[in-house]
């Protein structure tokens, strides 16, 4: 009995000290914050990245045709499973919540799935609040008829600030 | 039907292409007008519109509860929201009405003030851009609610899209279930077709099988009918020759072939009619297939000759069948009522080495054999052997020579006196023909006259000897008789009579010269037909003589019946007349007869002195022979030129 007791205690321990020490702090302006059901964090129970925090995760770039733009374009980003996989997400689904207060559920498959990303450039440049930025939840469209859906539109959440994991 | 077929598969891929490519159309339609909500790009932008004015009214009146920097935000939010007033459609539908581009400009206009004025505005100016944008709240929300409007004419167009693409999904499908029992119909049709021309094939089929039946039996029968004999349904000469090849082919042993001749047979035809002769044929073929397990085959080749194929016997044996068949042929005959015999000859060919033996060589050799078995007396059965053949040819070669010699005229007339017995006085001439062969030397008639009757030159060899016998007796200053000979067949050509009458003419010689000798053999033919030529020839002055007499077939029937004015007693009389009285008697006999017939007799064949003289004391009239003259050359009878007669004739035979 008292040893099962020292055990679960050690476990607390154990599990206080590994998230209040997992993740850097943000030092540039934060860009992006990430709560619920995630195992490491920054700030408390949640995990806050500024932008040079992010692409230190890798970039990935996606060339594609978008409802939103006429032509091609490029959107370059950290991969969405790339920051899941960092924060130790667990759960169902993830809510991208923007900066207009749009909120759209993103199931975990695709966030944790190898396609999409959150992108940060458009064509090079990096996107401000007028053109969609700081974070724009971007799909391969070209790459499958399945992305062409309304489905995967209404998932592409942009001027996202938070995610929600649930 | 086919073109039928056709047009339906057409029409089918026609709907199937037609119904996919509408379907696809009207579905890019939809996901176009669904992927990108306008009015609620237009609401959003609305909203985010009030959510600036109130941001800002919030900074300036309510003691800057929100930060500037939180205002500008929302100008961002703004800014980002009117670029989407930029894409295609949302465009569109702002440029269909003037009214709605005032208004979004006028957005675009207070806007972009604002964002030029935020960081340095007072309060006042605050609530000047406050009114400017309150302002606008009513027809931004105008905006927002015809764009809702459109949204719902829109699905509706759609709706109707839908439908109509239904009503043709109906029509289709339609389309498809009935061409569709049409392709049915056509299948059931077809089926039927099918069963019908299977059933008709079927028919055809069983009649073709009784055609092709009953062409094999007929073949069958044909074939029996062409290779076997209709009389004695022996095999004929056709099968004859297939079985001999066969068995020269193929046999291991000896090939014996018999070639079976029925003597006299046309006799038997002449005498009792061809019925009878092809009962008796029957008959014999009956008797044939008596010997079936001995022989081969037996055949008929035509008329009242068989041939005969015995395998694996050698010639012993052969002959021995042959020997048993011509025994049991000959056996008495009883048909309609008769009793018959009848003989037959027998020529055999032996192959001992069977595969290296011609048939024709076989057959011809059997012939030459059954040739010579004919000739033969007593038991005519003859088994061929090489000489035979040589003298075969001998004989082919002598048949060619004397062809030739009838067209040369290789034939020279010899003469024998014929004198009176008392005064010993020359009466006539007998001309003997000789046939001076270029290379055999001279030959007497008795070789070749009977071969000239066979090649049936004889006509034309009489006629030679005619005209060159009575040319030379015109020749004589003596009116002397020349005697001719005639064979039997000459009697029967048509035009005899005619031909004598012409060489007479021709010849100038007197008709009372001329002395025509037959034989009795001529009265073996149509008697009464022999009879009329005689008497026809007797009137033309001629006479005619009866030579050879007391041979053969004579009797006193003959004296009496047939026109004839000299007999010529045969040689064979004389011969022992001197010393035999009872020969002396019989030609005294024919003498007598003769002379009270009132017929010239000649006894021939005197050759002695002591036959003259017998001959002189029973009163024959005339003799002929060698005592006084052998037969000799045209050229030795110069003294007949002149005009007064010899008295020692023999004599002058005699150099």
């Amino acid at each position: 009995m008292i040893r099962s007791c020292a055990v679960l205690l050690a476990a607390v321990c154990f599990t206080n000290a590994s998230w209040a020490d997992a993740l850097p702090k943000p030092t540039g302006p934060v860009i992006l914050t990430i709560t619920g059901n995630i195992e490491n964090t920054n700030d408390g129970d949640i995990a806050q990245f500024d932008r040079a925090m992010l692409e230190g995760l890798g970039l990935k770039e996606i060339k594609t045709n978008t409802p939103w733009y006429n032509t091609l374009s490029t959107f370059e980003g950290v991969p969405f499973n790339e920051v899941m996989k960092y924060v130790g997400a667990n759960g169902e689904t993830v809510r991208a919540i923007a900066l207009n207060d749009y909120e759209t559920e993103i199931p975990m498959s695709d966030a944790v799935g190898p396609d999409a990303i959150l992108a940060m450039k458009l064509n090079g440049q990096y996107m401000d609040v007028r053109d969609k930025g700081p974070i724009f939840v971007v799909y391969p469209y070209d790459s499958s008829q399945t992305y062409q859906t309304q489905t995967y539109y209404s998932r592409s959440a942009w001027q996202v600030t938070r995610f929600i994991v649930e | 039907m086919t073109r039928l077929l056709g047009i339906l598969i057409a029409a089918f891929v026609i709907a199937t292409v037609y119904m996919t490519t509408t379907v696809s159309q009207r579905q890019e339609v939809l996901r176009h007008v669904a992927h990108h909500n306008d009015a609620w790009a237009v609401s959003q932008s609305v909203a985010e519109f009030m959510r600036l004015e109130a941001m800002l009214a919030s900074h300036f009146m309510s003691d800057e509860t929100a930060s500037l920097d939180e205002v500008r935000l929302r100008l961002d939010i703004v800014f980002s929201r009117l670029a989407s007033f930029d894409e295609d459609k949302l465009k569109a539908f702002l440029e269909a009405s003037p009214k709605r581009l005032e208004i979004v400009t006028k957005l675009r206009s207070v806007i972009s003030d604002l964002d030029t004025e935020l960081d340095q505005m007072d309060r006042a100016s605050a609530i000047a851009m406050i009114n400017r944008m309150h302002e606008l709240n009513g027809p931004l929300t105008q905006l927002s609610s015809q764009s809702v409007q459109q949204g719902w004419a829109d699905i509706e167009a759609n709706l109707e899209s839908l439908e109509e693409l239904h009503q043709i999904y109906g029509i289709v499908v339609a389309f498809l279930i009935f061409a569709w029992c049409v392709l049915i119909l056509l299948q059931l049709r077809q089926n039927r077709l099918l069963t019908n021309s299977q059933k008709q094939a079927e028919v055809l089929n069983s009649d073709l099988v009784s055609a092709s039946k009953e062409l094999q039996e007929k073949n069958r029968s044909l074939e029996y009918v062409a290779h076997h004999d209709a009389l004695t349904q022996l095999p004929n000469r056709i099968l004859f020759w297939a079985e001999l090849e066969n068995a020269l082919r193929e046999s291991r042993g000896a090939v014996n072939l018999m070639l079976i001749d029925l003597n006299d047979f046309k006799s038997v035809n002449d005498t009792l009619g061809h019925d009878f002769g092809d009962l008796l044929l029957n008959q014999v073929s009956q008797r044939m297939r008596e010997f079936d397990d001995k022989v081969h085959i037996f055949c008929r080749l035509g008329g009242d000759e068989f041939a005969c194929l015995i395998v694996g016997k050698d010639d012993a044996g052969a002959e021995n069948i042959a020997h048993e068949l011509a025994a049991r042929i000959a056996a008495p005959h009883f048909l309609m009522n008769r009793k018959l015999e009848i003989s037959c000859s027998i020529g055999i060919s032996s192959a001992h080495d069977p595969q290296s033996t011609d048939a024709q060589t076989m057959f011809k050799q059997a012939d030459i054999a059954l040739y010579r078995a004919k000739d033969a007396t007593g038991q005519r059965i003859c088994l061929f052997e090489e000489f035979m053949q040589r003298e075969f040819d001998d004989r082919k070669a002598l048949e060619n020579d004397l062809r030739l010699a009838v067209q040369r005229n290789e034939f020279e007339l010899l003469y024998q006196a014929q004198v009176d017995v008392m005064s010993l006085e020359l009466r006539g001439l007998e001309a003997l023909v000789r046939w001076n062969h270029p290379t055999r030397g001279q030959i007497p008639p008795g070789l070749f006259v009977s071969l000239a009757e066979e090649l049936g030159l004889i006509n034309e060899l009489g006629h030679i000897i005619l005209v060159a016998a009575c040319t030379e007796a015109a020749t004589w200053m003596r009116p002397l008789k020349i005697a001719v000979n005639l064979s039997p067949l000459q009697l029967q050509a048509p035009d005899f009579v005619q031909s004598v009458v012409d060489v007479l003419k021709t010849t100038g010689l007197p008709a009372e010269r001329l002395e025509l000798e037959i034989t009795e053999t001529v009265l073996l033919d149509n008697r009464e037909r022999v009879v009329k030529i005689l008497n026809e020839l007797r009137a033309l002055g001629l006479t005619i003589a009866m030579d050879d007499f007391g041979t053969g077939y004579s009797s006193l029937a003959i004296l009496r019946d047939i026109p004839f004015d000299t007999i010529k007693l045969d040689k064979s009389f004389v011969r022992d007349i001197a010393e035999n009285p009872q020969a002396a008697s019989l030609v005294k006999l024919v003498v007598d007869v003769g002379t009270s017939l009132n017929k010239t007799v000649i006894i021939e064949g005197v050759e002695t002195r002591a036959q003259h003289e017998r001959i002189r004391q029973l009163g024959g009239p005339l003799s002929q022979g060698f005592l006084f003259a052998r037969p000799v050359r045209a050229s030795k009878l110069g003294f007949l030129h002149q005009a007064e007669q010899h008295a020692d004739l023999i004599d002058d035979f005699s150099h």
